[in-house]
């Protein structure tokens, strides 16, 4: 059978640290997990929801005469009428920066509330107006279409380099104009130009992307009672509860939130949206389950998007190649809004610290209102756009120095003598930053040996005639798992038959929640893997959580089950002692040690002993514990690429790919390395491939997926991987944060690979995506 | 995105289906095959007939006849059996290009007839059957059965000569003749894709290793598939080797009609590399064929 079964008593092997099988990967495989559209009811309704098909206008009238009478239609619901009885969606009470953040970055901020449907005016293509409820959705969609709406088309803002000029409409009516979040960070003072000094001035552009999850969003609201449980397809059941309550007026103690499996996240799923509150309103009007399954169109028009930069950066390097100042001056387009605000507009000034000595630094950034989509963070959130950003600028300088990228890099790397680095700057939970690491030029050497030069060259010698081989690498700082105000609880039980059942309020969208919080109970009670049931997503059993994003879920629901079953030992022990009247039990490998002569109770036994005392029915014992980390704790990493550009279509093929990290110890191995794989597929997609496009008007140009081109298998290479181990002496488990270690560094490494290759045109990438049609306007400027 | 109300018609035989097209004249009627480009266009609403034919019971439109001149493929032959043999060997160039239509599970799916009658000018089935100058088959109730040149049989985007009773049964296929060379690019951003541009020539060889016909069509660079045969006569008379591809890319990429936005100017461009290259492997295999070139 497989290692993890249990380890026979003496030879106790901890779980944590090994790649021990999957427990939920069964139900994932062969098809029998549940997702959102595998739970509806036999005889629920569905609701579909009419969308603005306009940028940016007057609602004059919206008609559902003709909708309301058509077959199975239930109920049509205007936002005139849901405005009556719900108030709009506000932001979440922890999108609120700590107060030394807020002053020290100058922080300015304009959080939108948003209307549950829209009443007097639509301000994105794709924003609901009405829903139709109806026994099917094929009906409920009919029934959509016939409700007639008359739009008053105003001017839409869509231009990020417009939307802040005098001229703009402005999106939100009171405000003065489209700012949403400004910015600034300061480190330093800025040095005089001086001649003996490189100066590399630059404007960078990431597209808009959106965080496409194989499974869309979804709800299924069932009234039960005075409760009702709403199901949805998201990241933050919590904070899902939360907003819905807040809206509704309903009270939280009524409101039962779940997750069943969650078909990817990545961020999109860690906003709240309107849908998760019209359909639980209408299943309780109606006194019938109600569910919405969002389909592809809708979620490449609606569900949160992100990136969407310009950047105007100054990178100065003095002669013997040493960072003396990094400017960056940029601007994030928030679509028509975005609940977090400061989220990425944050991080990404927080990035661009970089891995380096760079002793003087000024960052402003801004976010801007428009009317796209909505956005929120999306894998990497600010992190990856701050990679480009700075890496390519030192790609650019070391060009002009005429030495090597890597070693321009090497030169300015934090070492062993800068580690742990404090920056003087706080983080957004109000920390000042030390990027708690060991060694990061370390990192840089080990990801150059999993490319190494010689095999780059012998891909050179092996080019096609059109094609050219290039080599590149991107450095990158991953904050994970902010501190203190944002908690997260475990809730760890012993059950009658002596096994642990273990809750969290963090839960997975794919990845490994439940293996790996069963190995740290597992570890922590000395019992059986076998015997951690994990249940995540149910607000009815944790008292508090926020969700699983920004790299946090290992670190803080991780510590929080540690502590937990920590409580749960302790308790067994007291109640035990109590219960044998004797002070000598000791907690031993699989349960307890008893007087008597080699008497051990296993945890069975000792559950067993306890219930049938009557200390407790069922669970024996029940312990929560609420963790929230100090700070955050750094992961530091370098991607190394080698590509091939096709010079005759500007076609770009990864070849090799490289991925060394200094982080903290693993949980699971194999987890680890299949988060990094996923990230990186994702950042080849960002590089070379996905771009949302609106047209002037904001009409959505890749709204199908014919459109929006995401990479397949056969886009993303073997991804060799380097763990570098340095325990955070953050969290009791040393460990830090790895969900977004895949995606940071991937424009940047494959920009630099790029240009290599198409050194002879003095190709210069400055924005993503590299499609063919950039790369080919690119190359032909050079060949002039 | 679901389909909006249909009505859904679903013949058993071939005669039924044309008795139900001719029945149906005064409706908007879409015959659906495989699905896979049709599927999309009612989910999106983009397509909403009235009346839904669906030809998947008409197994006798799934046949394939070999014969000494030409090959008949029948409507309903999936794209996953035109990679495979005997077409494989048979028709090289239409296998290879079938193997670029999406991927294994569209390809189970969809059916040449369904892909020809779609006429989506950046498809790879209609430009191969232009280049091999086949005649497609069409049956209605009032008419019979008429061939149509492949060249005459693409109208336009999306559009055809098929006339609104009519049924595509079966398209037919002249035999390339022995040592013909045949190369096939296309540039699509992920392997599957609808091209951005793609070419597919044919050399086929005369007396003395010399070429005795060359075809060369061009797809996904105007409203149809293109073909630039004319530009290629020069090599007519050559060996393989002794031919400038590059300026007879060059040649039939200029006669396109000027490009009317970056976009197209783009695909001009990857149609020159797409040109160049097939017409570069075309002259590899007829080479490799005829196995004593240059005697």
């Amino acid at each position: 059978m497989a290692e993890h079964r249990s380890a026979p008593a003496g030879q106790e092997q901890p779980y944590v640290g090994r790649g021990v099988e999957r427990n939920d990967i069964g139900s994932l495989l062969d098809g029998s997990g549940a997702f959102v559209a595998d739970l509806l009811p036999g005889a629920g309704l569905h609701a579909a929801f009419v969308r603005s098909s306009v940028a940016s206008a007057w609602l004059r009238g919206v008609d559902v005469s003709a909708a309301a009478t058509m077959p199975g239609v239930v109920r049509v619901l205007t936002g005139a009428e849901l405005a009556r009885h719900v108030q709009p969606m506000r932001p979440p009470a922890n999108s609120t920066s700590q107060d030394r953040f807020r002053t020290f970055y100058d922080l300015v901020s304009h959080p939108r509330s948003v209307p549950c449907l829209a009443v007097d005016e639509v301000r994105y293509v794709g924003e609901p107006i009405a829903v139709v409820v109806a026994t099917d959705r094929y009906l409920a969609e009919d029934a959509a279409h016939a409700v007639v709406v008359d739009y008053a088309a105003r001017e839409a803002v869509t231009d990020l380099s417009r939307a802040l000029t005098a001229e703009s409409p402005v999106v939100h009516r009171d405000l003065a104009d489209n700012t949403a979040v400004r910015l600034c960070l300061a480190k330093g003072e800025l040095p005089q130009d001086g001649h003996d000094l490189v100066v590399i001035e630059e404007e960078f552009r990431v597209a808009r992307q959106a965080g496409l999850s194989m499974e869309g969003r979804g709800v299924l609201a069932v009234p039960d009672g005075e409760r009702i449980t709403v199901w949805s397809s998201t990241q933050v059941p919590f904070i899902v509860r939360q907003l819905l309550c807040a809206a509704t007026g309903w009270d939280p103690q009524t409101v039962r939130v779940r997750t069943p499996e969650v078909g990817g996240g990545f961020g999109p799923k860690a906003s709240v949206y309107v849908e998760e509150i019209v359909v639980p309103w209408l299943a309780r009007e109606l006194g019938e389950p109600v569910t919405w399954i969002e389909d592809r169109y809708e979620n490449l028009t609606t569900a949160t998007q992100a990136r969407d930069n310009i950047h105007r950066t100054r990178l100065v390097v003095d002669r013997d190649g040493r960072f003396v100042s990094w400017e960056d001056d940029y601007l994030v387009d928030l679509g028509v809004h975005n609940l977090w605000m400061v989220g990425v507009v944050g991080n990404t000034a927080m990035h661009l610290l970089g891995a380096y000595r760079i002793p003087n630094v000024r960052v402003t950034g801004t976010g801007v209102f428009s009317n796209k989509t909505p956005t929120s963070q999306y894998r990497g959130a600010g992190r990856p756009e701050a990679s480009f950003v700075l890496e390519r600028s030192i790609d650019l300088a070391a060009e002009q120095l005429g030495i090597q990228p890597a070693k321009l890099r090497e030169l300015n790397i934090l070492g062993p003598d800068d580690l742990p680095h404090a920056q003087g700057v706080p983080y957004r939970d109000g920390v000042d930053i030390v990027y708690d690491g060991k060694d990061y030029g370390r990192v840089l050497e080990t990801a150059l040996d999993l490319v190494p030069e010689r095999e780059v060259a012998a891909l050179r010698a092996e080019a096609a005639e059109h094609e050219r081989v290039g080599f590149g690498v991107g450095v990158y700082m991953e904050a994970t798992a902010r501190g203190p105000a944002e908690p997260e609880s475990a809730r760890v039980c012993l059950r009658r038959d002596g096994r642990l059942a273990v809750a969290t309020g963090t839960g997975p969208s794919g990845q490994a929640h439940k293996t790996v919080f069963a190995q740290i109970a597992a570890d922590t009670a000395r019992m059986a893997y076998d015997d951690v049931l994990v249940t995540t997503g149910d607000t009815d059993l944790v008292p508090q959580g926020l969700g699983s994003f920004a790299s946090r879920g290992a670190v803080v629901a991780g510590s929080a089950v540690r502590y937990a079953t920590e409580q749960v030992v302790a308790a067994t022990l007291d109640a035990l002692r109590h219960a044998l009247g004797h002070d000598a039990v000791e907690h031993v490998a699989g349960g307890f040690s008893a007087p008597g002569p080699d008497r051990v109770l296993t945890w069975a036994a000792a559950a067993e002993l306890l219930a049938t005392g009557g200390l407790a029915a069922d669970p024996v014992v029940d312990q929560v514990h609420t963790y929230a980390p100090p700070t955050v704790t750094w992961t530091m990493g370098v991607h190394a690429v080698a590509v091939a550009v096709d010079t005759e279509t500007g076609q770009v093929r990864v070849l090799r790919y490289g991925v060394a990290h200094e982080t903290g110890p693993s949980i699971n191995p194999r987890v680890v390395d299949g988060q990094i794989r996923g990230g990186v597929a994702q950042g080849i997609g960002g590089a070379l491939l996905e771009q949302v496009q609106h047209d002037s008007a904001g009409q959505p140009l890749s709204a199908t997926l014919a459109d929006y081109l995401v990479p397949e298998t056969s886009d993303v290479p073997d991804i060799r991987l380097a763990h570098l181990d340095e325990p955070s002496r953050l969290n009791p488990l040393g460990i830090k944060g790895v969900g977004e270690s895949g995606i940071i560094a991937s424009s940047a490494a494959i920009a630099g690979a790029v240009d290599d290759a198409l050194a002879e045109f003095g190709v210069h990438v400055t924005r993503t995506p590299m499609t063919s049609d950039y790369l080919l306007e690119l190359i032909e400027e050079g060949r002039r | 995105m679901k389909p909006g109300p249909v009505t859904l018609r679903r013949p058993a035989s071939v005669e039924e289906c044309l008795d139900v097209l001719r029945s149906e004249r005064e409706a908007v009627v879409k015959v659906i095959s495989g699905g896979q480009s049709l599927m999309p266009l009612l989910a999106l609403r983009m397509a909403n007939p009235d009346v839904l034919v669906d030809i998947g019971r008409l197994d006798e439109l799934i046949h394939l006849e070999v014969g000494p001149e030409a090959v008949t493929i029948g409507a309903r032959v999936r794209h996953h059996q035109l990679t495979e043999e005997p077409l494989r060997s048979l028709l090289p160039v239409l296998a290879e290009a079938a193997g670029h239509i999406g991927h294994t599970a569209i390809r189970n799916r969809g059916t040449i007839g369904g892909s020809l009658a779609h006429a989506d000018p950046a498809a790879e089935l209609p430009a191969v059957m232009v280049l091999l100058g086949a005649e497609i088959e069409c049956r209605s109730a009032s008419a019979g059965t008429r061939l149509v040149p492949a060249a005459e049989f693409f109208t336009g985007p999306y559009l055809t000569t098929l006339a609104d009773d009519e049924l595509l049964t079966a398209v037919h296929v002249r035999r390339p003749g022995s040592g013909t060379g045949h190369g096939f690019v296309e540039f699509s951003p992920r392997h599957g894709d609808y091209a951005r541009a793609g070419a597919l020539a044919t050399l086929s060889p005369g007396p003395g290793s010399r070429i005795a016909a060359a075809r060369l069509v061009l797809f996904a660079v105007a409203n149809r598939p293109v073909d630039v045969s004319e530009h290629v006569e020069v090599a007519v008379g050559a060996r393989p080797e002794e031919c400038d591809w590059a300026s007879i890319a060059q040649a039939a990429v200029a006669s396109l009609p000027a490009p009317i936005d970056t976009d197209r100017a783009n695909r001009y461009r990857l149609a020159l590399a797409a040109a160049r290259r097939a017409l570069r492997h075309a002259a590899d295999r007829f080479a490799a064929t005829r196995g004593h070139h240059g005697q």
